[in-house]
């Protein structure tokens, strides 16, 4: 449950790795739209200059504001410790379960919404307004899907849930499996901010969902802010890679399975990182009380998903 | 031993109270005789249930007759064991945190009479804890009514005000119809058994056929569920906890509603434990719990008096706390009574946890009006730059209630979810049940999402942004003693959140007694986390390792930008800040109001007041609200019923002697021959 070495090298490669899945996503679209789009490495780029650059602060500011990105940030990557990435354990699962990754992303949210309040600007109360809305339309239906594989497997424990799934009869192809991916797959459009929920390239009022409560930051919070929201990106599709298309992953600690697992996950990432990118440019933004429906969706696949588990067990 | 420290503790506060009482008008010795007198007696309680719970022994203690007549002889007696020994724990910390933040805040109100609440306040704590240790059914019923009288009082406080008077009513007339059908269960289980004692009632369920026992069941629900403010029954909840004084609703929303839940519990997993064929008692709580959940945090999102917000948040803990008492009935119902434990856990850990921070929450609520004078959420605003230090608890405070790690509010939050887990998982649970739950742990999702966005609301409304008041200009930290009293239960909040294992240690005895379910020891890790059959979390660790890492960015940003700050106005499109830009409350909540509109079917009106010309008006109105539509379809058509029906059987009183003498006549033939009949009857099962 608790490995020095992987704690260590799955930290270096969410930290590492994110920026790059971001750009892949960005010129993903660039090219579907017709355009070359930034180069790949663009993102490490924009954050090594924020990181440079000095911090504007509002004069209305309380300590709130300062201590947000990185409590973030400190969440963020504490939930992408709990979840396994290219070896079959988490690094930290005996710091906790799903239960405690979805507490984690929601205590960061909080924060982010609070500083949103802190400087008296009518943006940042936008977006923080909307995106506890978004939010309560999201966790129901992220803690079902996430129940449903936990009612499946036996376990709330990420990487014995993963674990399970590989070593299930019909390896992962089952009919509750793919209800909870449609489900899960609609939660991480909303849950990582793009289109059709909100659009991350925009910084208009229309659009403003998780940017809006971005606005009164600058220099090295903003880019705390921008790596940790590619981090948490990063860590979602993990959790799609690695709960419902385990296959590869390292399940043994020998060099040839650990590369192999690092290769096979880099490539499903890469995969549904495309997928996203496809979704986003296929479709366009949806009002944002049209939201509930789709979410709504959301949460029915995860109750059919868990329903059809009922079935299949013979309950 | 634990009967002396209870004992004393007990007549501590009767003498405290009543030498308060007689004291007169010596207003700094009446308060700190009244406060110091209460603090020192919940020690001496709360250490006695501390030991009770470490050893799982229970004691009693018989004090004088109530009744004796030949056949029949009532005792006052209490009993503390390892069930009601958490709550009197929970009653004393509540109690001791309290007496410390009271004289303070007393003393800011001048009109508040110092002597007769210090008295009331003894006398309070002093009925809590005897509804708690109460050893029979007598001694219950009157240290309920004691406890429901003196918190009229005590809500009464400022019984100049109209809302006042009218919530004291309400909540009068609410918590004795309760009582009625508390007193009706109580009626049925003697009957049963042959004696009021609660010793002799245990597991009376296993000795009553279905219909007598879910008849007492139900009956017992209602009327500890009217104390508890579970909705349907939550009405005067809203309306007495933020008229009354911010300490007492802390005592009140933290600790009395707890006692009903220590009713429900000893109902449930004591007197009526060995009922079978019973699931759907434990499937009809969860359906209560969950829509009491869902449907109070939503109210709460949308009121704008502090004190109001949290009162409906209470109800919303209410019902994730009878959440878990559906699902420890449920397993037990399947023979699973060692399974219950998790469940059981999850009551006990959540009650416990909800007296801590909603008692930070109302005592901070109670600072916010010391300090601005206002309670209305609108005229709030900056307050974290002039009050920060109890921003900064009243922040630890809703952090914790929105069940977020590494606090409190999410272990209990965990825990409640492991049990519902725990149910879909059993083997032997009904198809339909598993389904409830399931669907429940959607419910619990989204009402934790929504208690997030609630207290994001609340809290960044009040302490952030600008001042939209010039209520907020002079604010200045309350006194001391007050964010001492802030403080002790933040610093219990986070340390039941970060090592949640030391606390279920507490209640093993009391988990035990109720399902027979071996020690909690299993539910703990070696670092205090906490562990089920499916998963851990240990929230230290979790908070070393956030703590660690979120260190990398700030260095590498020190290191890279040299630190440069540059402060500036806020922008505002080019224009001046000013307060009016800012989000409001009910901005805030607008989305949330629009997505919920079915459940909450809000009102709306809009007013336009026409200048010279039609296009250009002088001034538009807009008036919104949110119907109480439990009062509109449930109270009032009851309550123009009761009316109407009172009228009717008014005719008999016709102004007529004759007919006066004729219906005593009536009456006298009528009585003789019940109790001719009821004589043979009762004679035949038991008094001859």
């Amino acid at each position: 449950m608790f490995d020095p070495l992987l704690l260590i090298s799955q930290t270096l490669l969410l930290l590492v790795l994110a920026p790059l899945l971001n750009g892949l996503i960005k010129k993903t679209k660039a090219r579907l739209q017709g355009r070359r789009g930034a180069g790949l490495l663009q993102g490490y780029y924009d954050i090594a200059k924020y990181f440079a650059r000095e911090r504007v602060v509002s004069e209305h500011h309380s300590w709130l504001l300062t201590l947000t990105p990185y409590l973030v940030f400190g969440t963020t990557m504490a939930a992408g410790l709990l979840v396994p990435t290219f070896m079959l354990s988490s690094p930290f699962g005996l710091g906790g379960d799903f239960i405690m990754m979805v507490g984690l992303f929601a205590l960061g949210r909080f924060f982010l919404a609070l500083a949103g309040l802190d400087t008296g600007s009518a943006f940042g109360g936008m977006g923080s307004s909307r995106e506890m809305m978004v939010a309560t339309l999201v966790e129901p239906g992220l803690l079902l899907t996430l129940f449903s594989i936990a009612y499946a497997t036996g376990s709330t424990q990420l990487d014995a849930m993963a674990a399970a799934v590989l070593r299930s009869p019909t390896h992962g192809f089952s009919p509750a499996q793919g209800l909870a991916f449609a489900a899960l797959l609609i939660i991480a459009i909303a849950e990582t901010g793009r289109i059709p929920v909100d659009n991350p390239d925009t910084h208009l009022e229309l659009t403003m969902i998780h940017e809006g409560m971005l606005l009164e930051y600058s220099g090295p919070d903003l880019a705390t802010l921008f790596w940790a929201t590619q981090i948490k990106q990063m860590i979602i599709l993990s959790l799609l890679a690695n709960l419902f298309l385990p296959w590869g992953i390292a399940a043994s600690g020998t060099a040839a399975a650990l590369l192999w697992g690092l290769l096979v996950y880099l490539l499903k990432l890469a995969l549904l990182g495309i997928t996203l990118a496809f979704i986003e440019t296929a479709s366009a933004k949806l009002r944002l009380f049209a939201l509930p429906e789709l979410l709504g969706t959301a949460f029915g696949l995860a109750a059919l998903a868990f329903i059809s588990q009922f079935i299949i067990r013979g309950v | 031993m634990e009967i002396t420290l209870l004992g004393v503790g007990l007549g501590l506060y009767l003498i405290v109270a009543l030498l308060t009482a007689v004291s007169g008008a010596q207003a700094r010795f009446a308060q700190l005789l009244a406060y110091s007198g209460a603090a020192v007696a919940s020690l001496l309680v709360g250490g006695a249930a501390i030991l009770i719970c470490l050893s799982g022994q229970a004691v009693s203690l018989s004090l004088w007759q109530l009744i004796s007549i030949p056949s029949f002889s009532v005792q006052f007696g209490l009993r503390l064991d390892p069930l009601a020994a958490p709550f009197v724990l929970l009653i004393a910390v509540g109690v001791f945190v309290v007496s410390l933040y009271a004289p303070a805040y007393i003393a800011h109100y001048p009109n508040y009479p110092p002597a007769r609440l210090g008295a009331a306040y003894n006398l309070f704590a002093l009925s809590m804890v005897l509804v708690v240790t109460a050893g029979n059914a007598f001694t219950f019923i009157l240290a309920w009514e004691a406890m429901s009288l003196v918190s009229y009082l005590l809500v009464m406080t400022d019984h100049q005000d109209k809302e006042v008077r009218q919530a004291g009513f309400i909540y009068l007339v609410m918590t004795h119809s309760g009582t009625v059908f508390i007193i009706g269960s109580f009626m049925i289980m003697y009957v049963a058994s042959g004696s009021f004692e609660f010793a002799a009632w245990h597991g009376l369920g296993g000795h009553l056929d279905v219909l007598t026992s879910s008849l007492a069941f139900l009956a017992a629900l209602f009327g500890f569920s009217v104390k508890a403010g579970l909705i349907p029954l939550h009405i005067w909840l809203p309306r007495a906890h933020p008229v009354a004084p911010s300490h007492i609703s802390a005592l009140m929303s933290g600790v009395m509603l707890k006692t009903a839940i220590y009713g429900l519990l000893r109902l449930s997993f004591d007197f009526l434990s060995g009922a079978a064929g019973v699931g759907w008692w434990g499937a009809l709580l969860l359906g209560l719990g969950v829509a009491s959940a869902i449907l109070g945090v939503l109210y709460a999102l949308m009121e704008r008096d502090l004190k109001s917000v949290l009162a409906y948040s209470s109800v919303e803990n209410i019902g994730i706390i009878y959440i878990g008492i559906g699902a420890a009935l449920l397993l037990t119902s399947t023979g699973q009574t060692a399974l219950a434990g998790i469940a059981l856990a999850a009551v006990l850990f959540h009650s416990f946890s909800h007296a801590l921070f909603k008692s930070l929450l109302f005592l901070g609520a109670g600072a916010v009006g010391y300090a601005s004078g206002t309670r209305d959420i609108e005229m709030l605003g900056g307050l974290l730059r002039r009050i920060p230090l109890t921003g900064a608890l009243f922040l630890l405070g809703s952090v914790a209630i929105s069940g977020l790690p590494p606090l409190n509010g999410f272990a209990g939050e965990w825990l409640t979810l492991q049990a519902l887990l725990t149910i879909v998982n059993q083997p032997g649970m009904a198809a339909p049940y598993s389904a409830l739950a399931m669907l429940v742990v959607g419910g619990l999702a989204l009402t934790a999402a929504l208690a997030a966005a609630c207290f994001v609301r609340l809290f960044g409304i009040s302490f952030l942004g600008l001042p939209r008041s010039e209520a907020v200009g002079n604010a200045h930290e309350p006194p001391r003693s007050m964010l001492l009293a802030m403080a002790l239960l933040a610093l219990g909040c986070l340390g039941f959140g970060l090592l949640p294992g030391l606390l279920l240690g507490l209640f093993s005895t009391a988990v035990n007694q109720m399902s027979g379910s071996p020690s909690l020891a299993t539910l703990q890790t070696a670092s205090y986390g906490l562990q089920s059959g499916f998963g851990q979390v240990q929230p230290i660790l979790v908070l070393l390792l956030g703590l660690a890492l979120a260190a990398l960015p700030f260095v590498i940003g020190r290191v890279m930008s040299g630190g440069r700050v540059r402060s500036v106005r806020t922008w505002a499109c080019g224009n001046d800040l000013k307060p009016g830009m800012e989000y409001s409350g009910l901005g805030f909540a607008k989305p949330l109001r629009i997505v919920f509109s079915r459940l909450l079917r809000p009102t709306r009106e809009l007013e336009t007041i026409e200048g010279d010309s039609p296009y250009f008006p002088q001034r538009i109105i807009y008036r919104g609200s949110i119907p109480s539509l439990f009062e509109e379809r449930i109270y009032e058509p009851a309550r123009a019923g009761i009316i109407a029906l009172s009228r009717r059987l008014r005719r008999i009183q016709n102004g007529n002697v004759h007919s006066y003498l004729a219906y005593i006549f009536a009456a006298l033939v009528l009585v003789l021959i019940i109790t001719r009949e009821l004589g043979i009857k009762l004679c035949s099962i038991r008094y001859c």
